[in-house]
Formats: structure tokens, C-alpha cells, sequence
């Protein structure tokens, strides 16, 4: 790529006063077989009993030592807003848990220069039989504002929430929209030299991310400085300035977001191309708690019903979602949705409400939508009326390859996701006129 | 604020021995505040029905021992109404019992918390022996009902009692740290609370009087067996309230240097697992 993607320790100044954030060397070494959860002392009694009564065996046991993050030195200078990208498993939450200090570093060091405030934290310690007054109060202490800075804010916080009237009732009897709007209020009013944003936890609830994005725009005005976790590289280009690129733990690239996004795009299409071939019929697996429906299956056919990953432009296409009701669910609204390869909706076919007794049922969503070419995501969900019961992004994908086969469009790459088939005539306004200075 | 004012905060791996950072608790009792009070609303929020349900427990139990001990076994209490004598034991107890109960399970119970957020770990058993004492206060006016009704006026001596609870918060806390610490590794250590609990009511002596362990036991064994702080506690709380025999010095000096031993070393082995809880819970 560009020049100015330096690799990682290269680009590097001490100029402390603006530093925010200094990382040096962070490493976090877990061992597989403790990090999956705790053990019992019953299994690691038998263990070390069946070692003959000797620990001093790290790759006996299941308990092999691997490096979540390793060697991730960077700086962030006052108002700076530095992105964080890279692949599911490459280090970002283990690196976003360390600044925040949920868990510490195995090695190496982090300065950081003032309050963290953290959007990985919505809501939490909220508990559901406490007020909506109580819970402001937790939910402050907990995230570090002092009572009074809490009682000084409280009003401000009450409004942006806006659920002034339901401020006496317990939160359990909220809406899950109420809920979360007053848990984010709180996080959104931590006065904090830094602030830590994972968008991935804002997946799934759009009016939550764009609120999130507000804040962290707002944020930026005011001069603050943020690392942003995302896997969007679009909102990565939008909001920040620089950016690293973090691949199984090592930092790889850092530099402009431009370059950065653009080297992981290159990586990232390479790899997709090498390990992950679509499928055209998925199957979903059984949820790991009991509920009342979930799905069992997705298909992409075409219109005669044939599977498959990739149409022309303008073919028509459908997709199947196959879920079964588990126990009566009242109102019951399949959904299925369509979105960008970075998580972007482009839209949704819902099924009306209606009573449904267990059993198994399929949901048909024709989307018949002027898909440009490119790649598409589908996601799944339930819902009880308001209340969602399954969801499951990205959970499969096909693409639109260019052709003049259905319909006759001028199609260039970049021209956006849809296409039109309007083609206006130009019409002449007179002649040009000379504009003065 | 000037540049100079924001503090900077230090991340680097644990060491072998990490300070307990007092200071930072102090800092963080607004925390300990609403998480105690969250646990205390929590439990009286349907109040009639959350203050019964902390008196009824050792009500209950009460009731069973005097069935049990003073009618059946005939153990006799010196001129004490069985009842009362039991009651002003098991207060206390309960006092201890159920704050060991919570802080063993204070860690894995918030995990919510210790996954998401940072504030000093200690809080998190702190709060679960404050919200404990609430059901104490309750026990308190039952106890002095049962006075009444036995025409019992306790002397001055009864303004001690905070310190009769002190001994046993720290007592419950010194152990159940331990336990909360070694529970977010070993999920089977939280099991073996009520079974510890259980075998511990019957060494202390709460439905039986001390003089009849002195009566039985070789004096070496009694002496050991004072050296449990519960004893102590129980045995200070007849000797303020009922005005009992004073609980025995070597003995309660022993049973005071272990609790202290426990305090120290739960608080130090605590905090340098706590700052990795969050990769076990």
C-alpha cells in the first residue's frame, strides 16, 4: 500500500504533554483450557493427581499459553480519534479490556492521562427492580462519577434519556428502547479525557449506533480523545484521523485511517477469496438456551427455486428462513434482512403478526430491490411483537455480478448499491455565463 | 482543569506482590455506597415481605433448637430462658453466616460488572458485608422483643454490640474473601460454603452452653476450641447483652491474631487475582 502506512513502532515521538495514550510492548498471554472459563477444583485436583503430583506441565492438561496481543505500541495524541481494526480473534476487545483496565497486560506498559469513559458499558449494574433514579445513581458510581457529579447531572440525564415520567418505576417494566436509552444517557454524561467506543456492541439496534455515533462526534468537537473499535471501514475513514491494524495480536500497520483500511480491505478480500466460500443453504445452530422460537435455516434461491450464491444484476432472487416455534408465541413477526458486507441495512421484509402454535414455518422474503453489483449480507430474526425473541447478523452472503442480461443499466463500479434505470436527458440551460473573481 | 490535575493512570502486569492501594477504595466508596444499597433495596423491596424473611431464618431456627436442645435434650443454660439464650447467639451468627455466603459468591455474582468495568475490586466483598448488616438491624428489635417478653433488662454493656458485629464482619470477611477469590478460579469452592457453615454452627457454641464442652473436652481441645472467632463473637454477645460469662482471653487473643492473619493475607491473595477475574469468571 502507500508509504505512510508505517509499520507498526516506526512512526513513534515522545512528546508527552499531548500524549493521551502511551502503549508500549502490550502483550496478553491467555492459556487455552483457563480462559474458556473457570475450572473446578475437582478437575484440577484429578489432574494433577494424574501428573503424579506435578504442576510444572503448561502443555499437559489443555492448558497450551497463546498470545492474544503481542508487541502493541502506539500513541495517541490529545483530540485524536484512532481507529482499531482487524478480523474477529486479532486482539481488539483483548486490547480495548486492557486500556479499561477489566483485565491487565501480561506484559509491557500503558499510560493513560485522565478519566476513561467507556461506551463497551452501557447499562451495566443496572438492575431490573431498582427505579430508573436508583439505576442512574448505581450506574454512575459504578463507572466512576461521584454522587454529586451524579445529582448535578441528573436532570440533563433524565431528559436525554426521556423517560422523565417512568424515572419512579422500576427499570424491569421499561421497553427495551427505554432501557437502554437512560442506560446510555449515564455513560454519555462521564465527563472523561477519554473515551473508548466498540461499535460491534452496537450492532444490532440502529437507532442505539447512530446515538452512539452522535456521542462520539460530539465527543471529537469537544477535543477529546478516542480509540474507536469497529469493523466498518467506512466509519473508520469518517471519524478518524489515524488508525492500526491489529492481525492475530500483532500490530501489522498504523497510519493514516485511508491507508490502514485500505491495506486491511486489500488483506481482508484476499483472505475471503482463499477460505470463505458462500453458501447458498445455511443451517442455523440450536441455540445454547432454551426459547421460544429460533431459526433453523436460511436459503438464497432463484426465482425457479434453485440455491444459489451469485445473480446477475436485476435477477430476481429470494430468500427462505426456516425457524421453528418452540412454544406458542402470540404476534409472532419473522424477519429477514438485507445489508453491506460492513453490517450497513439496506432493508427489511418483515411477516405480518400472527398467533403462532409450535410447529415448524418458513418465512419467504422477496426483496425485488435494484441491487447494483456487489456483495450482500442477510441477517435473520423473531420477535414477539415488539419484544425480539432471535437474531443472527451476517448470517449469510451472495453476490450481484455485473451483467445487461435483465436489465439494461449503465453499471460502474462505485456507483453505490442501487442501481436506477432512469436515464433523464440532459437539457440545456442557455449559454455559459463568465463568472466574475 | 489545568494539565497538571488529570492524574495518569498506570497499566503494567501484576507483580508478585501488589499493594492493596487503599487509597483507591477510599476513593471508590461512593461505589460501595449504591452497590451495598442496591443489595439491601433489593431485599426489602417488597418490605413487609423482605424484613420477615430476615427475621424468620433465625426465628426458625430458634424455635427448632429449643424444641430440639432445652425441651428434648435438656440442655441446661444457667437460669437463661432458653430461647433467648439461643436467639442472642444466633444473631450474631447469622450475622456472620450470611455475610460469608455473599461475599463467597459477591465476584461470580457481579460478573456483569467485573467484565465490563474497572473500579477496585475490594468493593465487591465490602458491599456484600455492609448490605448484610441490614438483616442484623431487623434481628435486632426481634431480639429485643424476646427480652421483653422474658422481662430481661439488658445494662450498658449492650452499646458494645457494634463491635460484637465488627468482630463478626471481619471474621465473615477475612474468610469469605478467600473464598470469593479462590471461587472465581475453582467454581466448586462456592459449593462448599454451606457445608462449611453447617459444620461450623455446631462447633460454636450457640444451642449449647461453653460449660458444656469444658465439662467434656480435655483442656487442650477446649482451648482450641475457643480459638474459633464465631465463639468468641457468639460468646461476647451473651456475655454484653445477657451478661454471660466474658469469653476467655488467651483463647479470644488467639481466635483475634488469626482473624487478623486471615484479613491480611485474603485482602493481599485477592488483589493480586483481582485484576484478572475477568479471564476466569
Amino acid at each position: 500500500m502507500s508509504a505512510a502506512a508505517t509499520r507498526c513502532g516506526i512512526e513513534w515521538s515522545f512528546g508527552l504533554s499531548e500524549t493521551m495514550i502511551l502503549a508500549e510492548n502490550l502483550g496478553k498471554q491467555y492459556r487455552r483450557g483457563t480462559s474458556g472459563g473457570p475450572t473446578t477444583l475437582r478437575d484440577t485436583l484429578g489432574r494433577w493427581l494424574a501428573l503424579g503430583g506435578s504442576t510444572a506441565h503448561p502443555h499437559l492438561g489443555g492448558t497450551e499459553a497463546f498470545w492474544a496481543l503481542r508487541n502493541v505500541s502506539f500513541e495517541v495524541k490529545r483530540g485524536e480519534v484512532l481507529g482499531i481494526i482487524g478480523a474477529n480473534g486479532s486482539g481488539k476487545s483483548t486490547l480495548l479490556k486492557i486500556l479499561s483496565r477489566i483485565t491487565r497486560p501480561t506484559e509491557g506498559t500503558a499510560h493513560l492521562r485522565g478519566r476513561i469513559a467507556s461506551l463497551l458499558e452501557v447499562g451495566t449494574g443496572f438492575h431490573p427492580q431498582l427505579t430508573g433514579r436508583e439505576n442512574i445513581f448505581l450506574n454512575g458510581a459504578i463507572i466512576g462519577m461521584s454522587r454529586a457529579e451524579v445529582a448535578g447531572k441528573f436532570d440533563e440525564i433524565v431528559e436525554f434519556s426521556g423517560v422523565e415520567k417512568f424515572i419512579e418505576t422500576p427499570v424491569k417494566h421499561y421497553s427495551s428502547g427505554m432501557y437502554t436509552r437512560l442506560a446510555f444517557s449515564v455513560s454519555a454524561h462521564l465527563d472523561s479525557e477519554i473515551m473508548l467506543v466498540d461499535e460491534v456492541l452496537a450492532v444490532g439496534d440502529l437507532a442505539f449506533q447512530r446515538r452512539c455515533m452522535e456521542r462520539m462526534a460530539k465527543a471529537r468537537e469537544e477535543g477529546r480523545t478516542i480509540l474507536f473499535v469497529s469493523h466498518g471501514l467506512a466509519s473508520v475513514n469518517k471519524l478518524c484521523s489515524r488508525a492500526i491494524l491489529l492481525e492475530n495480536g500483532i500490530c501489522t500497520h498504523i497510519g493514516t485511517s485511508q491507508d490502514v483500511t485500505g491495506q486491511y480491505a486489500a488483506e481482508a478480500s484476499i483472505a475471503a477469496e482463499a477460505t470463505r466460500t458462500p453458501e447458498p443453504v445455511v443451517e442455523l445452530p440450536a441455540p445454547e438456551d432454551p426459547v421460544p422460537a429460533y431459526g433453523l435455516g436460511l436459503a438464497i434461491a432463484d426465482s425457479g427455486g434453485t440455491p444459489r450464491v451469485s445473480f446477475e444484476v436485476g435477477e430476481p432472487w429470494e430468500a427462505s428462513f426456516d425457524f421453528e416455534v418452540a412454544e406458542r408465541v402470540p404476534n409472532l413477526i419473522a424477519g429477514v434482512g438485507l445489508a453491506t458486507p460492513d453490517g450497513i441495512p439496506i432493508a427489511t421484509i418483515w411477516s405480518a403478526p400472527t398467533d403462532t402454535p409450535p410447529g415448524r414455518y418458513r418465512f419467504t422474503a422477496n426483496f425485488d430491490l435494484p441491487l447494483a453489483s456487489g456483495t450482500f449480507s442477510l441477517q435473520v430474526g423473531l420477535s414477539a411483537g415488539d419484544a425480539s425473541l432471535y437474531l443472527r447478523n451476517d448470517v449469510a452472503s451472495f453476490s450481484v455480478i455485473p451483467s445487461t442480461r435483465f436489465v439494461q443499466v449503465h453499471l460502474d463500479k462505485g456507483a453505490g448499491i442501487l442501481y436506477s434505470t432512469k436515464v433523464p436527458e440532459i437539457v440545456a440551460l442557455g449559454t455559459a455565463a463568465v463568472h466574475a473573481g | 482543569m489545568t494539565e497538571n490535575e488529570i492524574p495518569v493512570i498506570e497499566i503494567r502486569p501484576p507483580r508478585a506482590f501488589e499493594p492493596l492501594n487503599l487509597r483507591e477504595i477510599w476513593r471508590a466508596r461512593g461505589t460501595l455506597y449504591f452497590l451495598a444499597m442496591r443489595d439491601i433495596k433489593v431485599r426489602y423491596r417488597q418490605t413487609i415481605l423482605g424484613i420477615i424473611w430476615a427475621v424468620l431464618q433465625p426465628l426458625v431456627t430458634m424455635l427448632i433448637m429449643t424444641v430440639v436442645f432445652s425441651k428434648i435434650a435438656q440442655v441446661k443454660t444457667g437460669g437463661t430462658p432458653y430461647p433467648l439464650f439461643a436467639f442472642t447467639a444466633l444473631l450474631p451468627w447469622q450475622l456472620f453466616a450470611s455475610c460469608l455466603a455473599r461475599i463467597s459468591q459477591s465476584v461470580v455474582s457481579d460478573q456483569a460488572l467485573v467484565t465490563k468495568v474497572y473500579f477496585p475490586r475490594l468493593i465487591l466483598p465490602m458491599a456484600a458485608v455492609v448490605a448484610g448488616t441490614a438483616d442484623f438491624c431487623f434481628g435486632f428489635l426481634v431480639l429485643l422483643g424476646i427480652m421483653a417478653w422474658y422481662h430481661y433488662v439488658p445494662g450498658p454493656a449492650i452499646l458494645a454490640i457494634p463491635l460484637v458485629m465488627l468482630l463478626a464482619m471481619v471474621s465473615s470477611f477475612a474468610i469469605g474473601t478467600w473464598i470469593a477469590a479462590l471461587n472465581t478460579r475453582f467454581r466448586d469452592f462456592g459449593l462448599l460454603v454451606p457445608l462449611i457453615t453447617q459444620v461450623w454452627l455446631f462447633l460454636t457454641p450457640i444451642a449449647y452452653p461453653l460449660s458444656l464442652v469444658r465439662a467434656h473436652a480435655p483442656p487442650w481441645l477446649f482451648f482450641l476450641y475457643n480459638c474459633n472467632p464465631v465463639a468468641l463473637v457468639v460468646e461476647a454477645a451473651r456475655w454484653i447483652i445477657l451478661g454471660l460469662g466474658h469469653p476467655l482471653l488467651y483463647p479470644s487473643l488467639t481466635a483475634i491474631a488469626l482473624v487478623s492473619l486471615l484479613l491480611v493475607s485474603s485482602a493481599y491473595y485477592y488483589r493480586k487475582h483481582a485484576d484478572l477475574f475477568a479471564d476466569f469468571v
